[in-house]
């Protein structure tokens, strides 16, 4: 059943559910809000054709289920010291750390420091929160990172000069542990996304 | 998937819109008629009228909106006023499963069954898109009682107010499969009539029709196959049920099975004879259906258990097993076996002692209580009972019950002698206990709930300082504030328990952490499924109204008063969609009406001192007789549907007819303290044996409950009761005056106070009951006189198992306004006391003690009487049979004044001394009370004069007179205790 508008004439529609997952919503607002910090951040052109939008709000269903995990654990969210270093990262990294360069940045993506801030701050929460999750459940035997130095290092770093296998280790077993942790959200995520209901409302239903 | 590209999409912003920082003039919504009250609603809106447009609280609003889970879908639209904006949140329900009903049950099936299966849980979101799985889900469920062509169809109702569903489906059954003639497969070694008959399919065999057809009976028809293979020794025959074939045409359902006998199994015990049943218990092989070696040494450590648990402590048990008569290792589970358990038995032993030392703090007794070892007994536990597992769980129990009550470092050791005093056989088990030092509780703080409600609280808290620590007092404690807490609404609230080192050794402080959480309130109370009852009947049985706080004990006391009216099979109460984050509640009843018609009927006998020659004047006391018993009985429930019940009782036996009318009205003018009967009843009886009588009686009683254990009847009688003079057995001058119709118009009034631990079989508390009544011309009495009879009887246990009960009934029957008639005759024969018998004086048989006709020797009845009883009971074998010896004295009088204590009757005219019996008894412990066998022996029974011949030989003269008495040997069997 599609919700008509019933509000006063000359309304203007300020926003409405896109999607529901459990007993949380994704707002349309959000969605297009959530390709344009996208934008910013990878320096790249706003898309907001509905195919965008129908995959951003795909992403954020999946975010949304590790947020509900995360507020049923009651996992802290991060400091706003932290936040603030990571805005900082950004406006480096991004815009070479020039000011202006980055409020401009703001201002043609139509965001407000205080919304992009509270997206750093879910990021750095939900990165955490995934490691917290999931790194204990990986292992990663002396044999698949010897594996690994063997036949995969070298495709990696073609060109470059292989370094002995003791300087490699650390590097290597981190990525092998990074793809563990990235294979078991996912699996998680498959899990969770099926016992959880999801409705799509709105225009992208 | 790739994190940091999924990451960087994550924005919980607001879009900058056009109306960014303008002030918010409205907040409406629409419809503006929402079922969340509007007070509610602002209180749950992070956004508030006069503040400025901001995004991220509009989506904040949106969120908790729907966490309230009363909506499916949310639009915000603005529009601008002036410099200002108004908001208007456009909702759309959700809806909420209601009752749901089935209309056209077949007798077979249980309509609960049906809307069980039907999975829309009352309260829980609605969705249509499922009601055809609920559809399918009743038509299996038809199917597997046989109803193949059944179809079911239905209809919503809907209830917009409180956005609920509720939802009717009917079923057209149509007729019912039988089965037909099974098709086997396989290696089925027995013949398929053989296999046929062992399913009870087709009951009385080849020429029988064939039951209808039911999953069940297709479950137990296969489950009895593996019987009747397993009696062969076929223990991994395998019956499995490939499918099922309707037939349309004949209307049968054929089901195919699939059966693999496979080989034998045989288990042999050699060195000890084992029942066959026990061995089947004990050896896993035959739960399981196959064999292994796992399960082969289960069954061995079994068997040793069992021994030791019969007295064989130093049991030793091994097995073999062989196939094509050779031992093997490896079985082949396509071969023949046999599993041979080689027992060595050795010793029997007693447990001769059992020895607790070091418990200061409990006495003996209260750790035997948690203790299953016991030493061997003469009757009971003739080798008294052992095993290392019972020794490894007493220790265990003893240690928690130590730690439970705060002695943290209490150490149980145990020691087993097998020859205790030097004697061969007798096992010794002591326990030795050390208590260790007993922590106790310095302080017990509260934290998280305000300074104002410290107090409150603490009120309903047992720990306090100096209290010896113990789990089940942080227990209590935790139960009782959180019932406390629930009552007021604030039904997610927790209770944490920290406990810190306190400030010395020994000592510790109990920190206990209180968060009350959101308190919810009753919304709405919507109550559903009713077809015949008054709706206010069901309504003023709710005590919870709209704005109380939501109180679950108040909704279940108010279950349970719908319950105690009888008139409902199903009374369900649930919260209107229980996961939604709301203040206050809807709260539903949904109602399922029982069947208004019931009935009961049994076939009962009595065997006792009953019998007689009816005509003859042999026999006065009784001879040993049986009566044969039919009982019926019809109740109308629900009456005119305001939950009164009309029932008719009637019991036909040869010694009496008897029809009871009755009319009930439970919780009288909506108080459930109060129930309103009104009898009426014929009763045709011969059950004293003096006369027949035939009574018709009305009466009207108020039963007033005071407490749980008090209560009060007030009633008003009226009856007549008319004596056949054709069977008076009394002096023929006594007739004219005995045989007089009896008109009897009374008022009386009875306390019952019931403070026993079990009404059927008391072990402790105390039973008192006192009636008293008047009877008098005012209310049409033919008589005027007054009743009184009490009875109080305390129960009191001596140990673990032994009860001393007793019990005294104490009876007085005064004429009044009757000066100059002779008092035997101011009360009217049938209205006089009658006693003796299996309830009241095992020294009698029933209704023969008292007063006695001097001519003919049948009794007469007193205007006293006084039983009083002794018992000690017992436990004799195993837990389910017990005994007791009892002493029971007493006696019915002529009068009050002369009531006597004499041992000693002076004269065959006197009746007025006091009886003794003595006697022992066993009882048979069954689920609705013991199965009673008394014997008596009563040195100093009644002698009195009798007759012998008839009537007509009393009449005219002939006869004898006989000098007569009460046999001394009395038998009683009935069912529950003497008192």
């Amino acid at each position: 059943m599609t919700l008509c508008v019933a509000g006063a004439i000359g309304a203007e529609v300020v926003d409405r559910i896109t999607v529901s997952v459990g007993g949380e919503i994704i707002t349309e607002q959000q969605v297009l809000l959530s390709l344009r910090s996208a934008a910013l951040l990878n320096g790249e052109p706003v898309k907001e054709t509905a195919a965008d939008k129908k995959r951003a709000a795909q992403k954020m269903i999946e975010l949304a289920l590790i947020r509900i995990e995360m507020q049923s654990s009651r996992y802290p969210m991060p400091s706003e010291e932290q936040v603030t270093e990571s805005l900082a990262q950004v406006k480096k990294q991004r815009f070479g750390g020039n000011e202006a360069e980055y409020q401009a940045g703001l201002k043609s993506k139509q965001i407000l420091e205080i919304d992009l801030k509270d997206s750093l701050r879910w990021q750095l929460a939900i990165l955490s929160f995934i490691d917290f999750r999931f790194r204990p459940g990986v292992q990663i035997t002396e044999d698949e990172i010897r594996d690994y130095y063997q036949y995969d290092y070298p495709k990696e770093f073609a060109g470059k000069t292989k370094g002995t296998y003791n300087r490699a280790r650390a590097e290597i077993l981190e990525m092998l542990t990074q793809q563990r942790i990235d294979n078991l959200l996912d699996r998680w995520l498959n899990e969770t996304e099926s016992s959880t209901k999801v409705r799509w409302l709105g225009n992208n239903k | 998937m790739g994190l940091l590209p999924c990451l960087a999409l994550l924005a919980v912003v607001a879009f900058a819109q056009p109306y960014e920082g303008r002030r918010i003039s409205a907040i409406r919504f629409s419809p503006e008629q929402q079922t969340i009250p509007d007070a509610e609603l602002r209180q749950l809106l992070p956004l508030k009228v006069g503040e400025t447009f901001d995004g991220v609280r509009i989506r904040e609003a949106m969120a908790a909106l729907y966490k309230t889970g009363r909506y499916s879908n949310l639009i915000v639209d603005a529009v601008s006023e002036g410099d200002a904006v108004i908001l208007t949140f456009v909702t759309e329900n959700n809806e909420f499963a209601g009752s749901v009903d089935v209309e056209g049950t077949p007798g077979a099936l249980a309509k609960g069954g049906l809307i069980n299966a039907a999975k829309l849980p009352l309260g829980s979101l609605f969705d249509a898109s499922l009601l055809n799985q609920s559809v399918e889900a009743i038509e299996t469920e038809l199917r597997l009682e046989g109803f193949y062509e059944s179809k079911v169809r239905y209809e919503l109702i809907r209830d917009t107010t409180h956005q609920q569903v509720n939802i009717r489906f009917f079923i057209d059954a149509g007729n019912r499969a039988h089965f037909a003639r099974p098709v086997f497969h396989g290696n089925l070694l027995l013949t398929e009539d053989q296999l046929i008959g062992a399913t009870h399919w087709r009951p009385f065999g080849r020429r029988s029709g064939w039951r209808y057809f039911s999953d069940q009976k297709v479950q137990s028809g296969i489950r009895n196959i593996l019987q009747r293979y397993r009696k062969r020794d076929l223990l991994m025959a395998k019956a499995v049920l490939e499918r099922v074939d309707y037939e349309p045409t004949a209307r049968v359902a054929i089901p195919s099975l699939r059966i693999e006998a496979g080989p034998t199994v045989e288990v042999r015990t050699i060195g000890a004879k084992l029942p066959k049943s026990e061995l089947r218990k004990l050896v896993p092989i035959y739960q399981e259906q196959t064999i292994d070696k796992d399960l082969l040494v289960e069954g061995n450590r079994n068997l040793i258990g069992y021994l030791r648990g019969k007295g064989y402590f130093d049991a030793k048990v091994s097995y073999e097993v062989e196939q094509d008569s050779q031992p093997v290792d490896e079985i082949d589970l396509k071969k023949n076996t046999y599993v041979d358990y080689n027992i060595e038995r050795g010793l029997h032993y007693k447990v001769a002692e059992l020895i607790l030392l070091g418990n200061r703090y409990f006495d003996k007794a209260t750790l035997l209580e948690r203790m299953s070892i016991r030493p061997a007994t003469k009757l009971r536990y003739r080798h008294g009972r052992y095993s290392d597992e019972m020794l490894a769980a007493d220790k265990n129990a003893i240690e928690e019950l130590y730690r439970a009550n705060g002695f943290l470092a209490a150490k149980v050791a145990t020691k087993v002698s097998r020859q205790n005093q030097g004697q061969e056989g007798q096992v010794a088990v002591s326990i030795s206990i050390a208590e260790g030092p007993q922590t106790k509780i310095e302080e017990v703080r509260l934290e998280g709930i305000a300074d104002s409600d410290k107090g409150v609280i603490q009120g309903y808290l047992s720990a306090s300082t100096g209290q010896p620590y113990s789990v089940l007092t942080i227990n209590s404690d935790r139960e009782r504030v959180l019932n406390l807490l629930y009552q007021t609404g604030f039904s997610e609230a927790t209770f944490e328990v920290k406990v810190e080192k306190g400030t010395g050794p020994d000592l510790v402080e109990l920190v206990y952490t209180i968060q009350g959480g959101v308190q919810h309130f009753v919304r709405d109370v919507v109550v559903s499924g009713l077809k015949n009852t008054n709706p206010s009947l069901v309504e003023k049985r709710i005590k919870l109204k709209a704005g109380d706080p939501l109180n679950n004990t108040e909704v279940f006391a108010s279950q349970r008063r719908l319950y105690d009216l009888g008139i409902f099979a199903r009374v369900d109460t649930k919260q209107q969609n229980p996961d939604g984050d709301e203040i206050s509640k809807i709260l539903l009843f949904n109602l399922e009406e029982a069947s208004k018609l019931s009935f009961n009927g049994g076939l009962g006998a009595e065997i006792a001192r009953i019998g007689g020659d009816l005509t003859s004047f042999d026999s006065p006391a009784g001879g040993a007789g049986f009566s044969p018993r039919i009982s019926f009985g019809v109740n109308r429930s629900n009456f005119l549907g305001l939950g009164h019940t009309i029932g008719a009782q009637t019991r036909l036996s040869n010694i009496q007819r008897r029809v009871l009318l009755t009319y009930l009205a439970p919780q009288f003018r909506d108080n459930d303290r109060f129930n309103l009967t009104a009898t009426g009843l014929f009763d045709d009886a011969r059950n004293v044996r003096t006369f027949n009588s035939r009574r018709l009686e009305g009466s009207l009683q108020l039963a007033q409950r005071l407490s749980l254990a008090n209560m009060m009847q007030y009633r008003f009688t009226y009856r007549l009761v008319k004596i056949d003079k054709n069977t008076i057995k009394v002096d023929p001058s006594l007739i004219p005056l005995l045989s007089q119709p009896v008109r009897v118009g009374s008022i009386s009034s009875t306390f019952i106070q019931d403070r026993r631990d079990d009404p059927a079989d008391a072990h402790k508390g105390r039973f008192t009951t006192a009636d008293f009544g008047v009877a008098s011309k005012a209310f049409g009495s033919s008589a005027n006189f007054m009743r009184l009879i009490t009875k109080n009887s305390t129960y009191y246990r001596i140990g673990k198992d032994i009860v001393f009960a007793r019990s005294t009934n104490i009876g007085i029957l005064a004429p009044y306004l009757s000066a100059g008639v002779s008092s035997q005759a101011d009360v009217p024969l049938p209205e006089r006391f009658f006693g003796g018998g299996a309830y009241s004086h095992r020294g009698f048989p029933e209704n023969q003690a008292g007063p006695r006709d001097l001519k003919t020797g049948f009794p007469l009845g007193g205007k006293a009487l006084f039983f009083n009883n002794f018992e000690l009971r017992f436990p004799l074998i195993g837990d389910n049979l017990g005994g007791v010896i009892f002493h029971d004295a007493g006696n019915v009088y002529s009068d009050v004044s002369k009531v006597s204590f004499n041992w000693k009757q002076k004269g065959v005219t006197d009746f007025d001394y006091m009886v003794h019996a003595i006697g022992f008894g066993v009882r048979y412990r069954t689920p609705i009370g013991p199965v009673r066998i008394d014997l008596a022996f009563t040195p100093n029974s009644p002698r009195f004069n009798g007759f012998e011949g008839s009537r007509q030989d009393l009449l005219f003269g002939r006869g004898r007179e006989a000098s007569l008495r009460v046999n001394q040997f009395q038998f009683h069997i009935s069912l529950g205790q003497a008192f």
